[in-house]
């Protein structure tokens, strides 16, 4: 995990390797970014085959866990990734990052990014992603959060009152939007 | 096998190894991809993730759809952890599915100036404490305007958080100085801690031995304490100090 950002192969940047997705697409990537899917990176490490510029082009790593249109969006994240890991302690940078994460669109969209963050072990993605979806229950009312996500309330009437009246602290000053 | 394929995706290890016979399986099938999914019992769980029309081969198609709801436990409680405590709460009145998920945060935010009365705010952490599940916090943040008569209950605070072997403590309190209990001044599990207005005055030796960020802000500091903290810190590679005399 931790050593996400390490290039075993620094020489190799034009390396390429064949990513397979679940609709069986071909989407061949530089070495850089694939490996930032540690789930990519660690098929290679199974295989004890670290020379990936001398086999990448030629083997095609399957990912049966993800769509085409999802991959597609993850390299296009991955590709933007600053090079440095800055923290952004700077308000003003983190208002940036705020929007940067409103342009990914609707739930559904984001749930897809995270499962398949997720699934390729892409530490920063899911970082980013999960904040993304967080945006939308930071603040937010009950309805709001249903409404985004489409989630069915399930309770009885009763016990959703029970609960928001134990819980009564929790759901004064939030925005209606 | 298949349940396990659907938790393996958190796995890069295993869920690569799984993915390895599809690999020249499908192949052998390349003309026709759909044959070869089907025959996939493995992919079956997880593949309906990323393809939306087989996802709703068994029911009608609905107009908005509840993926969220659908993430498995250990990514719902990420996006809780990056939440202030008080939504995290909320979010178990959207449905059974979210009900208890929060008491297991391993994060937890707790600030008071969503409080009106002085009362409510430390019984709001209180009451957040008792209902807690997490074994293990990553992170443990408190931020409330402090007077000495919450000592007993701040110490509660710190203890609770000490005892689930925090990674990051953050005490940022206001108004009057706490006095750190002597016990946190032994803390082997503590990467980061962040205070300020807290009081700093260990009666032995500290011993931070995982301590790597240390932030204090808006206290006092005498250079011998100063020194002692930075003794007993040998892994400590980010010292911050803000209105500190």
């Amino acid at each position: 995990m931790s050593n996400t950002s390490e290039n075993p192969n620094p020489s190799s940047s034009s390396a390429k390797i064949t990513l397979k997705t679940s609709d069986n697409e071909l989407f061949e990537v530089e070495e850089a970014v694939a490996m930032k899917f540690c789930t990519v990176k660690q098929y290679f490490e199974d295989e004890k085959d670290n020379d990936v510029a001398a086999r990448g082009s030629s083997t095609v790593i399957p990912l049966p866990n993800v769509h085409s249109a999802v991959l597609a969006r993850l390299i296009s994240y991955c590709k933007k990734l600053p090079q440095s890991n800055a923290v952004a302690d700077n308000h003003e940078e983190e208002e940036t990052k705020k929007k940067e994460r409103k342009q990914y669109g609707t739930p559904g969209d984001l749930v897809d990014l995270i499962s398949a963050a997720n699934y390729l072990d892409f530490k920063e993605g899911l970082e980013f992603f999960n904040q993304a979806l967080a945006d939308h229950i930071q603040n937010k009312s009950v309805e709001y959060v249903r409404k985004f996500f489409g989630i069915k309330g399930d309770f009885e009437p009763h016990e959703e009152e029970k609960y928001r009246e134990e819980y009564a602290w929790a759901f004064e000053g939030v925005d209606e939007d | 096998m298949e349940e396990e394929s659907y938790g393996s995706s958190e796995r890069g290890s295993t869920s690569s190894e799984e993915s390895a016979p599809y690999s020249t399986d499908s192949s052998s099938h390349a003309t026709n991809p759909m044959n070869s999914e089907e025959e996939e019992e493995e992919e079956e769980s997880s593949s309906s993730d990323d393809c939306p029309s087989k996802r709703r081969k068994h029911g009608p198609i609905v107009e908005e759809e509840d993926r969220i709801s659908t993430l498995p436990d250990s990514i719902l409680l990420t996006i809780l952890s990056s939440l202030c405590t008080i939504d995290a709460v909320r979010t178990g009145v959207l449905s059974k599915r979210w009900a208890y998920l929060w008491n297991f945060v391993p994060s937890l935010r707790l600030a008071d100036y969503y409080f009106r009365h002085a009362a409510d705010r430390a019984n709001f952490v209180d009451n957040v404490l008792l209902l807690h599940r997490a074994s293990k916090l990553t992170n443990f943040s408190v931020e409330v305007e402090y007077n000495p008569k919450l000592k007993p209950r701040v110490d509660l605070w710190v203890r609770f958080a000490t005892t689930a072997k925090v990674d990051q403590l953050n005490l940022l309190l206001s108004s009057c100085f706490y006095k750190l209990p002597q016990h946190l001044y032994a803390n082997e599990f503590v990467s980061e801690l962040n205070f300020r207005a807290c009081e700093i005055k260990p009666n032995g030796l500290v011993r931070w031995s995982s301590l790597k960020r240390l932030c204090l802000w808006n206290l006092a500091l005498h250079q011998d304490v100063l020194n002692e903290v930075l003794l007993g810190s040998p892994r400590l590679e980010f010292l911050e100090l803000r209105s500190c005399n």
